[in-house]
C-alpha cells in the first residue's frame, strides 16, 4: 500500500505539467510515425486524407519564414493544390516523376509543444534520403511543426511545415511531399 | 587554357552543333564574352533603398557588388579587396558604412573608394589613397531602367536603353501597372538548379511547342479535379495549368517576336479569355480603380490590355509581367544552372493582388526535360545538329521585330544569331 501510495504522489507533479489537452504524447507519436510511413511507401492519397478541409502543407524557401505570399516557397500547397499534385503522379506522362522518387523517413525528438482550444502544436525533427533513378540520392534534413487538430474523434493536420536546414539552398526540384 | 573554338562553325541559321550545350570550353567564351561584356540584370532598386544597402550578385564569374552610394546613386564593383584579394562581404545582401575588409582592414567608402588603411605610415612614402588602383575594381558600366538594375562588367557597349530598345516595353509595362508607379520586390531571392546548359529555359519560355507534351500529365489531371469539384475557385495555378491546353492553333495565334540583342516575347493568352475571362474579384476591382484614378480609364485599359507571356531579356532573364515575377538564369556550369526567381508588389495596389506563387508542378516537368535534353543532345557522334528550322522561311517582320507564329522556332534562331556576335568578337 505505502509502494502504491509513493508512486502516486510521484507521477503527480508529471500529471500537473502535462498540457491540458486530451491527447497523449503516444497518440501523437504514433500519429506522426504513421503519417512518414505514408509518404514513404507511397500511399499519398491515404497521406492526403490525414489532413484537414482546410489543411497545408508548407516547405519555406527561407529559415524562419514568417509568410508563404511574399516570397515564393519550394511547396505552399492546400488541399485542393496537394490533391492535383498527387492525382498527377499516376499519370504516364508524368515527365518530372518518371521514374518515381522513393523516400526514407526518420522523425524523431518528437514533443508536444503546446496544447489548447482543441489544437495541438507539434514539433519534431526529420530526415529524408530521396533517391530517384538518373539524379542519385539526397538528403533533407530539418524541423517539422504540426499543427494538429481533432476531428470527430482523430487527429488531422491543419497544417505540416517542413524548415529544411538548407532552406534557400537551390535545390533540383523537390516533387513529393516530404 | 582551353584550345580556341571556331564558334562560327557551331550555328547556322536554322540548327546549332550541340557543343554549344555541352562543351566547357564553349562555356568558357560565352562567360568572358556574353555574360561578362553586356548588360546582366543585377537587382532591384528597391532592394537597397537607403545609402549604405548593398546587393551581391554573381555576374559570369564575378560576384559583384551593387551599393547605394551617400548621394543616392548606385556603385557596382568586385567584391575584392584591393590590398590582398580578400572577399569583402559573404552575404546576399546588407548595409555598411564602410565596407572594411576582415583580414587587415582596408577600408573602402560605398561608393568602392578607399578611405582608410590600419598604420597608414607603413607604407611606402608614394602610397596614395586616392590612386584608383587601390579603389575596388569598378564594373565597366551601371544603370538603372525604371528600378531595374544592369550592370555590364567589361568592354563597350551600347547605353542600357538602346540595348533593351523595344523589350523594354515590357518592363515599362510592369511598373506603369503599379497604381502607384513604382515596384517594390517582395520578400527574398527563391533559387533552384537544374541540370543542364543555361540556354535551356531561355529556349523553353518562349517555346510554344511544348506545353502539349511535357504538361500532358498536368491538363487532364486538373480538369477532371475541376469536374470533380464544381463551383470551387479556380487557384493561379489550376489557371496556369489549363493555359497549357489551348489548341496548338491557339498557340500559334499567339506568336512570337524576335528583336535585336537576342531579345524575344511571345503573345500572351489573357486578354482574349483564352484561359478565362477578366477577374471581377474585390481586390482586383480595387486595383483597377486605383489604376485608373492614377492614369484615366483610357491609359489604364491600354496598360492592362498590353497582353504578354514571358519575355526574354538576353542573354539570361526572363519576365512575366502577368504575374509580376522576374527569373535569372546564372550558368555556373555548362550542364548546371541556378535559376532565381524575384516577385514584385506593385506600389498602392491592395496587398490580395500579391501571391507569390510556390515552385510549381509545371516548372518541374520542364527541369525534368532540361536535365533530358542535357543528357540527350551529345549522345551522338562529333557530327550532331539540334534542329531549329520550324518556322524558318515563314518569318515576318513588324515595325523592326522579327515575327512568328507562335510555334515558331524563331526565338532560338534570333538568340543564336545575337549569340553568334557576341561569341565571334575577339
Amino acid at each position: 500500500m505505502a509502494r502504491k501510495a509513493t508512486i502516486k504522489q510521484k507521477s503527480k507533479p508529471v500529471k500537473a505539467k502535462a498540457p491540458a489537452t486530451a491527447v497523449s504524447r503516444g497518440e501523437v507519436e504514433d500519429f506522426i510515425l504513421a503519417e512518414a510511413e505514408l509518404l514513404d511507401q507511397g500511399h499519398f492519397t491515404d497521406w492526403l486524407a490525414l489532413f484537414t478541409a482546410d489543411g497545408v502543407y508548407w516547405m519555406p524557401s527561407e529559415p524562419g519564414q514568417a509568410d508563404p505570399m511574399n516570397t515564393a516557397s519550394i511547396f505552399y500547397e492546400d488541399r485542393d493544390i496537394l490533391e492535383i499534385r498527387i492525382r498527377r503522379m499516376s499519370h504516364p506522362a508524368n515527365v518530372a516523376q518518371s521514374p518515381f522518387p522513393r523516400t526514407s523517413h526518420v522523425v524523431g525528438a518528437i514533443r508536444i509543444e503546446a496544447a489548447k482550444n482543441g489544437t495541438v502544436e507539434v514539433t519534431a525533427r526529420q530526415h529524408v534520403v530521396e533517391y530517384r533513378e538518373g539524379d542519385g540520392q539526397r538528403l533533407f534534413a530539418g524541423r517539422c511543426r504540426y499543427t494538429l487538430e481533432r476531428v470527430r474523434g482523430r487527429l488531422k493536420i491543419k497544417q505540416k511545415r517542413f524548415d529544411l536546414v538548407n532552406a534557400d539552398a537551390p535545390h533540383t526540384f523537390i516533387t513529393v511531399p516530404m | 587554357m582551353t584550345a580556341a573554338v571556331d564558334v562560327r562553325a557551331l550555328v547556322r541559321p536554322d540548327r546549332v552543333h550541340h557543343r554549344v550545350y555541352t562543351d566547357p570550353a564553349v562555356f568558357e567564351l560565352e562567360i568572358k564574352r556574353l555574360f561578362e561584356r553586356t548588360w546582366i540584370y543585377a537587382g532591384h532598386e528597391s532592394e537597397l533603398p537607403k545609402p549604405g544597402d548593398y546587393i551581391r550578385r554573381p555576374v559570369g564569374r564575378r560576384d559583384i557588388i551593387v551599393a547605394r552610394t551617400d548621394s543616392g546613386g548606385l556603385a557596382a564593383f568586385g567584391n575584392r579587396c584591393a590590398h590582398r584579394g580578400v572577399a569583402l562581404v559573404g552575404v546576399a545582401r546588407g548595409h555598411v558604412r564602410n565596407f572594411e575588409c576582415p583580414y587587415h582592414g582596408w577600408a573602402y567608402g560605398r561608393d568602392g573608394k578607399l578611405v582608410g588603411v590600419p598604420l597608414a605610415g607603413g607604407y611606402p612614402p608614394d602610397f596614395d589613397l586616392e590612386d584608383r588602383r587601390w579603389s575596388l575594381a569598378a564594373v565597366a558600366a551601371v544603370a538603372s531602367y525604371r528600378g531595374f538594375i544592369f550592370v555590364r562588367v567589361a568592354g563597350e557597349g551600347p547605353p542600357l536603353a538602346t540595348y533593351l530598345g523595344p523589350v523594354a516595353d515590357a518592363l515599362d509595362n510592369m511598373v506603369d501597372r503599379a497604381p502607384g508607379g513604382r515596384l517594390i520586390q517582395a520578400g527574398g531571392r527563391f533559387r533552384q538548379v537544374y541540370n543542364g546548359n543555361w540556354k535551356l529555359i531561355l529556349e523553353n519560355s518562349l517555346d510554344l511547342l511544348h506545353p502539349p507534351y511535357v504538361h500532358r500529365s498536368s491538363y487532364p489531371t486538373a480538369a477532371a479535379w475541376e469536374a470533380d469539384n464544381p463551383g470551387k475557385p479556380v487557384d493561379q495555378l489550376v489557371q496556369q495549368i489549363k493555359a497549357n491546353n489551348i489548341s496548338m492553333r491557339q498557340w500559334d495565334e499567339l506568336g512570337v517576336f524576335g528583336l535585336p540583342f537576342g531579345h524575344a516575347y511571345m503573345g500572351g493568352f489573357y486578354k482574349d479569355s483564352k484561359i478565362g475571362a477578366e477577374r471581377t474579384d474585390a481586390p482586383y476591382l480595387a486595383y483597377k480603380a486605383a489604376l485608373i484614378a492614377r492614369h484615366g480609364s483610357a491609359k489604364a485599359e491600354a496598360i492592362l490590355a498590353l497582353d504578354r507571356f514571358n519575355t526574354v531579356i538576353y542573354p539570361n532573364v526572363v519576365l512575366n509581367v502577368h504575374f509580376l515575377q522576374l527569373r535569372f538564369a546564372h550558368p555556373v556550369a555548362v550542364d548546371r544552372t541556378v535559376l532565381e526567381t524575384y516577385c514584385f508588389k506593385m506600389e498602392g495596389a491592395p496587398e490580395a493582388m500579391h501571391r507569390a506563387s510556390p515552385s510549381s508542378m509545371i516548372a518541374q516537368d520542364d527541369h525534368a526535360v532540361f536535365a533530358q535534353t542535357q543528357r540527350g543532345v551529345a549522345n551522338v557522334g562529333a557530327d550532331g545538329w539540334v534542329d531549329f528550322s520550324r518556322g524558318a522561311g515563314a518569318e515576318g517582320a513588324d515595325a523592326g521585330r522579327r515575327k512568328g507564329i507562335g510555334t515558331s522556332e524563331l526565338p532560338f534562331r534570333n538568340q543564336f544569331q545575337a549569340w553568334l556576335g557576341y561569341l565571334a568578337a575577339e
